[in-house]
């Protein structure tokens, strides 16, 4: 019997610096040592480990179809990430997983889609997003509007994808910052405060978004206002997942483990949950 | 499954040749405190009325667990193997724990095999009570103080023997070649309880109804109570490095009342607030475990309430929860 505390071995291949403001985030590019393909769906994360360090949750960032790497986009923010941003290409961290449960493509199929992304939030949706834009399956989902936001201009991750992905037909990419910049022409504010501006058929459109507690408050009630039904609002949510697999009792909202239950959830289950996220 | 009768004077005898088999864990006293240990001699076993200060869980369960070793060569060793043991003297409440910890650890899609192969490894012994202790109310639970059946042997005090009730193979492998007499004890069932101590209530009400605050307002949030209680499971991976650069890793017992068990790196912490960490203990034990696995994680052994330094009561928390949401029921 495995243990399914018992990582694999990993090399960084890559490291991408993603921001240039003092909020440090890098993506990196990681292979199982084994040459071994990790399989996953949009909305999974795996436990990285670095041996004397520790252990942390991170969403799966790039897509699912791209068996040669995995993508983690990590903001510097403790000692275990402190620990990773040191780290060079070649470097050696330990990863489980995948763990939790994902976005259900087969549902969001044939539906126009609203992605709402707030900060580092972009991360988890990425995956979902790079797989409704690829070209095998775009003609599944029908439009599909983004809504994008940062603290400033320097702090987008993914500055790379956004052109590509403004090329794919009916497709639209609207980013948003916190306060004015000059030179800045795109939207200024935050995303609850813009949605009611798009071009959006509320009820028959799922709006898939993720981003920190309070925004994810703050936007689930705006399209909630705004006529989106709550079955199909869906979100992912970001806990203290110690474990990944329900035992150690850190990331419960009520009787709802967010690493086996989640951490993608429907509107309509949340709100029957206690407000404890 | 048969019963047999074990004579008291030959108990130390008979448990002197098993742990010459197994590792042999039973509640032995130390400086009047009763507990259990790993019994150097059998004779030392107490096998009283009395409940141990600790419940045996940290011997299926450690409160500090060797899971993996990342060796300094680059590679990674597995934890090691686990004792046959025989762990003796467990009461109704404490078997009633480890078979809701049983339902947290080895079931669903992922099993924790720290704990597998712990209770695998291990014959559990039962020993009935004759009375209730001061803080216990196994009786207003769904324990029966006088038998369990979740467990491989059960023994009940008759006087100059021990009636032994064997319910599994490997309870019948330990006693077998004892020559023991096969008794007829009678069929015995669990006792109905009356006045169960649970909570039917939606979630959200328990949440926003009560008054949390009030009812937290002495806890010190030391966590003693989760630490004593028998079936409180959360854990925390802890890294030490050793002096050659290998690093091992742990599985150490952890807290829901401590303020930083659920704190993000983010620095979002969603139970910010001592009331909060009170909620999600009591709930845990009367609401979630029941909603995800049927049991209430509770068993009315009386270990917190014996332990608070302050005198929380999560008997009369309860209790005042039901009466609170009656009251406002009828309004």
């Amino acid at each position: 019997m495995n243990s399914p505390y018992t990582p694999q071995k990993a090399e960084i291949v890559d490291i991408i610096q993603e921001t240039t403001s003092d909020l440090d985030i890098k993506t990196f590019r990681i292979k199982f040592a084994t040459g071994e393909e990790m399989n996953f769906l949009p909305g999974q994360f795996v436990e990285l480990s670095i041996p004397g360090i520790g252990e942390a949750p991170f969403g799966f960032a790039s897509s699912p179809k791209n068996k040669e790497f995995i993508e983690l986009t990590i903001k510097r923010v403790g000692h275990l990430t402190d620990a990773l941003h040191s780290m060079a290409v070649g470097s050696t961290v330990w990863i489980r997983g995948p763990f939790g449960n994902h976005f259900p493509l087969k549902e969001l199929e044939k539906s126009k889609i609203l992605i709402i992304a707030g900060g580092l939030g972009l991360s988890p949706l990425r995956p979902l997003i790079l797989t409704m834009l690829d070209d095998e399956n775009r003609n599944k989902y029908c439009d599909i509007q983004m809504l994008i936001a940062a603290r400033s201009t320097q702090d987008f991750s993914y500055r790379r994808d956004f052109a590509k992905w403004r090329k794919v037909k009916d497709t639209k990419v609207l980013l948003t910052i916190d306060r004015a910049e000059n030179g800045w022409d795109g939207l200024v504010g935050f995303p609850h405060n813009l949605v009611a501006d798009l071009d959006i058929d509320y009820q028959n459109t799922y709006g898939v978004f993720c981003g920190p507690p309070v925004m994810i408050k703050a936007v689930s009630n705006k399209l909630i206002e705004l006529g989106m039904p709550k079955s199909k609002i869906l979100t992912t949510l970001e806990m203290r997942m110690t474990c990944g697999v329900g035992k150690c009792g850190k990331c419960n909202i009520g009787h709802s483990y967010v690493c086996v239950d989640g951490p993608v959830y429907r509107l309509d289950q949340l709100s029957s949950m206690p407000n404890e996220y | 499954m048969s019963t047999i009768a074990i004579p008291k004077l030959k108990l130390v005898e008979i448990l002197d040749k098993i742990k010459e088999s197994y590792l042999l864990v039973a509640p032995v006293r130390n400086q009047g405190i009763l507990d259990f240990a790993v019994v150097k001699e059998a004779a030392e076993i107490e096998l009283s009325n009395d409940i141990a200060y600790k419940s045996p869980k940290e011997y299926l369960f450690p409160q500090v667990e060797k899971i993996l070793r990342f060796t300094s060569e680059g590679g990674l060793t597995p934890s090691e193997e686990v004792p046959q043991t025989v762990l003796l003297g467990i009461k109704p409440c404490d078997l009633e724990a480890i078979k809701i910890m049983s339902a947290v650890f080895t079931t669903g899609k992922y099993i924790d095999t720290g704990f597998a192969n712990r209770l695998e490894k291990t014959i559990l012994v039962g020993l009935g009570c004759t009375e209730e202790k001061s803080a216990c109310f196994c009786d207003e639970r769904t324990v029966d103080k006088a038998l369990s059946k979740d467990c491989d042997v059960f023994l009940t005090d008759r006087g100059n023997y021990y009636a032994a009730e064997i319910f599994s193979q490997k309870g019948q492998k330990l006693l077998d070649g004892f020559c023991l007499e096969i008794i007829n004890d009678g069929e015995r069932v669990k006792e109905i309880q009356q006045g169960l101590l649970e909570i039917n209530a939606e979630e959200n009400d328990l949440f926003n109804k009560i008054d949390w605050e009030r009812l937290t307002e002495k806890c010190l949030g030391c966590g003693i109570c989760t630490y004593i209680c028998p079936t409180c499971h959360c854990f925390e991976f802890k890294d030490v490095v050793e002096k050659k650069g290998a690093v091992t890793r742990y599985k150490c017992w952890d807290s829901c009342m401590y303020p930083r068990f659920t704190l993000h790196a983010s620095g979002h912490n969603p139970r910010e607030s001592k009331q909060d960490r009170y909620r999600q203990r009591v709930l845990h034990k009367y609401l979630y475990v029941k909603q995800n696995f049927g049991y209430t994680a509770c068993t009315g052994c009386g270990r917190c309430i014996r332990s608070c330094p302050v005198g929380m009561n999560i008997h009369s928390v309860v209790k005042e929860i039901n009466n609170i949401l009656n009251v406002k029921g009828e309004n």
